[in-house]
């Protein structure tokens, strides 16, 4: 095998190895669900149950009279709504170096969201985004709710 | 460029574009209010929208966007009970912490601390889809790698304790941190009983 050939295989390797440990580690797990609840990964919905790993690009979708609350690595505690749909976009977090961000993205429905170690270590670092508005976290517990358009 | 330089090229560009996400679709009247903070700390939130930028500061205080309007609005809990019923249910209760303490030069927990693994146990076994971790941590007495190796026993010890209790391991993540971490900052070398210990964090 030439050097350029090895060099170029021991890329591949470690960019795969890398995007595949990215992609297998869990973010956070459900805690609670009620009704109907799927989670959308890599386009294709899985219908949810309690104590489920989230992934990083996850898609938290709910049903009528339906409800799901979630723990993230960092402590963040969510519930989303009945009828709601939410957008994990990142979620990084570093336990050892206590570092890390997320950014979430409320497409519609209701989403009550309290602050884990990373909004509190770093309040800048924790994005969340509605259609209109994006908001900005110092040490919180909130409510965002997106009415579907008329 | 050959295909393998093109390939990180395409790579790149879609990391680049992923990092700005799409604009997501229009929607109609949006609500975001401020629930006071569990530890009653000060609390607050900035919401940007329509090139305006709000603080929000007090709890119940809300924001309420549509039709290009940003409008501030006060609720009251009762209201926000009404209004989002279930977010308020189901939300997952807050991580709980404990942290166990051990006698010297070793993974036997001091008779204080043997006495509060049954409120771990039951800790965990009451939350819905429970997880765990167990860090540990050593005084500055001995080597760093000694105290490495020593707080990742001390960490296992506690996990097989619970395990024994009817936890799965599977919940239960441990880590030793060895005498990185000390809860009391002393010289290097010394025997302190506050720093030989597990903290656990049930979720």
């Amino acid at each position: 095998m030439s050097t350029g050939m090895r060099k170029l295989c021991w890329g591949l390797a470690m960019l795969l190895s890398a995007g595949a440990a990215n992609a297998d580690e869990a973010i956070g797990t459900i805690k609670t669900l009620k009704g109907e609840v799927s989670v959308v990964r890599n386009g294709a919905p899985v219908t949810a149950t309690a104590g489920m790993r989230l992934m990083a690009a996850d898609k938290l979708v709910t049903g009528a009279d339906s409800s799901v609350g979630i723990a993230l690595q960092d402590a963040t505690l969510m519930s989303l709504g009945a009828k709601s749909a939410t957008q994990l976009n990142e979620f990084r977090y570093d336990p050892v170096k206590r570092e890390g961000n997320m950014l979430i993205s409320v497409i519609k429905g209701s989403m009550r969201f309290v602050t884990g170690l990373l909004g509190k270590q770093n309040p800048a670092a924790v994005g969340i985004r509605t259609p209109t508005a994006t908001i900005g976290i110092r040490g919180t517990d909130f409510i965002v709710s997106v009415a579907d358009k008329e | 460029m050959d295909a393998f330089s093109a390939w990180l090229l395409t790579v790149f560009v879609f990391f680049l574009l992923a990092d700005e996400p799409a604009p997501l679709p229009p929607a109609g009247k949006e609500t975001i209010v401020l629930l006071p903070d569990a530890e009653g700390k000060s609390t607050g939130i900035v919401v940007s929208s329509q090139g305006q930028e709000v603080a929000v500061t007090e709890p119940y205080q809300g924001i309420e966007l549509a039709g290009g309007k940003v409008e501030s609005k006060t609720f009251s809990a009762a209201q926000i009970k009404n209004m989002f019923p279930e977010v308020m249910q189901a939300l997952p209760d807050q991580p709980r912490s404990f942290t166990l303490r051990f006698e010297q030069n070793g993974t036997r927990l001091t008779a204080e601390s043997a006495a509060m693994v049954e409120e771990v146990r039951q800790e965990i076994v009451k939350r819905p889809a429970p997880e765990v971790t167990v860090i540990g941590h050593t005084d500055r007495e001995g080597s760093d790698e000694a105290n490495l190796r020593l707080s990742q026993n001390r960490a296992e010890a506690v996990r097989d304790i619970l395990v024994a209790g009817g936890v799965s391991a599977q919940i239960i993540q441990v880590v030793g941190r060895g005498e990185l971490e000390p809860e009391v900052m002393t010289a290097d070398g010394v025997a302190e009983p506050r720093n030989r210990r597990v903290e656990i964090s049930v979720r």
